[in-house]
């Protein structure tokens, strides 16, 4: 494996040192002459990506100490500013709990949040040099009133420490240097339960918005989490059913792949979807699920009982049919939450879907309604750069109504 | 791949001479009772197949291998994943068609012209980050 990699050394040197000190940074490449095949680089690949996101967030982490806002969210990537300003936003709000004046402390934070969305709302409105800055500009926005929000909901409840509940059931991170380790990881903890950052580069698109229906539905999937179960999520068309999922998934760092039952899986494509549920430590999300034959059902459910089963045992390895398949996180790869699968189903007009109760008891139900379209159009409008939104969103809201009870008769989405 | 699968592919190559040889044959008197008059046809084209079944066999095998080392070769279908696995060899390239199905976040993989090293990735807006 060795003979694989070839190292590019890159001398620096450091400016502002002393004497002679020099920085040999290692950039590795991934060679793929000589190699077998894809089976060899790929893994290389993986790594390396993953590394690459570990060490984004770490620089962002340090620069936003230093640096002024905008500036940060300039020079960093997208995924390592949304993960760095959450960690900064747990940190502050974690500081603030931890003081004696616990309410004053949080009281002050929300002005300040306030003024760090107007800045960037303020910036939205002047020219940008690429898509990408203005993607980021909007998904800081998206974040920091989410970050406002959650602060005066908190602020409602009063939280006597850090571990009311007021608090535990927000979406936290930190940075942690584990214990013998030189380079820190982000953990991150959904509903008291704890876990490593994937890393996984995730794709680049804004985040959702926050709003009471996404803050449920995180709340039952990190207890589902913490029960090692997954979760099926039933509601109406465009209520966000796998758009949640995905976005869980993304803020855990892991990567979320999405199978549409209206093609109807065999039992070969299940029985390989479960190996790769199993061993790759992505998750899985299977749409519409209700389409799925028995059969295919019942070897779902099969290989997620055992994969279930392996991880509340902490076992390496799970039965899937007949064999032996190594699950995540005995390879050594400590990045990224367990192996989770999730159900979206959509409401039926008449009567219930039925799903087989062996599926039903590995899944937490939940069931979504449709989410506040007011509260959505207002933050996208503000993560537009309009500084008054109340008005328009209020007028666009108008016609969103009117136009849905136009296309009310059209079939859509199955 | 064909390292991987030497006798495999001695195998394939043997069950394609013939299968072509008889089908020109077949091709130049397409009419049935000249076909029928050809000789024995039945034994050969019975082991053929049952060859065909032995090679789907072993091929399935060493996707199998291919997906225990990299996981996430789990989830493309299984012509995705013989391409995938093509552009293992030559053809280095070719893994960017298929590269978002392996790497959500990744749009194109950065391949260096000079020795055919990956050096970074690229994402879907074109920003560009180097592996480390």
């Amino acid at each position: 494996m060795a003979s694989t990699l070839l190292f590019r050394c890159a001398v620096l040197h450091l400016s502002g040192c002393a004497g002679r000190a020099q920085i040999i940074e290692i950039i590795p490449c991934v060679a793929t002459r000589g190699t077998n095949g894809a089976d060899v680089w790929l893994p290389l690949i993986e790594k390396y990506l993953k590394d690459a996101v570990r060490k984004g967030i770490d620089c962002a982490r340090k620069m936003l100490e230093s640096t002024e806002r905008m500036e940060w969210m300039l020079a960093n990537s997208e995924q390592a500013v949304r993960v760095a300003s959450n960690i900064f936003y747990t940190d502050m709000v974690e500081a603030a709990l931890l003081d004696e004046n616990r309410a004053a402390m949080l009281q002050q934070l929300v002005p300040m949040k306030m003024g760090e969305i107007a800045q960037v709302v303020n910036n939205l409105g002047y020219h940008m040099d690429t898509t990408v800055d203005r993607h980021k500009h909007m998904s800081l926005c998206i974040l920091d009133i989410a970050q406002r929000d959650s602060l005066i909901a908190l602020l409602a409840q009063d939280p006597r420490n850090v571990h009311d509940f007021a608090w535990q059931c927000q979406l936290r991170s930190y940075w942690e240097v584990p214990r013998g380790a030189v380079d820190g990881v982000v953990r991150v903890e959904v509903m008291r339960r704890s876990f490593v950052y994937g890393n996984e580069c995730v794709a680049a698109k804004s985040p959702l918005v926050w709003t009471d229906s996404l803050e449920n539905c995180y709340k039952i999937m990190g207890t589902a989490l913490s029960m090692q179960l997954g979760a099926i999520i039933s509601g109406p068309a465009y209520s966000g059913r796998s758009a949640y999922v995905k976005e869980l998934a993304s803020f855990l760092g892991t990567f979320c792949v999405s199978v549409d039952c209206s093609l109807h899986p065999t039992l070969g494509v299940m029985d390989r979807l479960s190996r790769g549920l199993a061993s790759s430590g992505g998750w899985v999300c299977f749409q519409e699920f209700s389409r799925v034959n028995d059969k295919a059902m019942a070897t779902l459910s099969l290989a997620l009982l055992s994969i279930q089963q392996a991880i509340r045992a902490k076992a390496d390895t799970c039965m899937i049919s007949g064999e032996d398949i190594k699950v995540f996180g005995t390879r050594g790869d400590t990045w990224g939450p367990p192996p989770c699968c999730f159900l979206t189903l959509l409401d039926q007009r008449h009567g219930e879907v039925v799903i087989p109760d062996t599926v039903r008891v590995l899944f937490r139900p939940i069931h979504l309604g449709t989410p506040d379209i007011k509260v959505i159009i207002e933050v996208l409008l503000t993560a537009t750069g309009f500084n008054q939104p109340t008005v328009i969103a209020r007028r666009l809201l108008f016609v969103y109504k009117l136009l849905r009870e136009q296309v009310r008769t059209v079939c859509h989405a199955g | 791949m064909s390292a991987h699968l030497s006798l495999e592919s001695l195998l394939f190559e043997r069950i394609d001479t013939l299968w072509r040889t008889t089908m020109s044959q077949v091709a130049i008197s397409p009419s049935l009772a000249a076909v029928c008059e050809m000789g024995d046809l039945l034994g050969p084209l019975e082991t053929l197949g049952q060859d065909l079944v032995v090679l789907n066999q072993s091929l399935n095998v060493y996707l199998e291998q291919m997906r225990q080392a990299m996981p996430r070769l789990y989830f493309p279908s299984e012509p995705e994943l013989l391409d995938i696995l093509a552009s293992g060899q030559g053809n280095v390239r070719g893994i960017n068609s298929h590269v978002s199905r392996l790497f959500p976040g990744v749009k194109e993989l950065l391949l260096r012209d000079e020795d055919d090293a990956f050096y970074g990735a690229k994402g879907e807006m074109g920003e560009v980050s180097a592996f480390g």
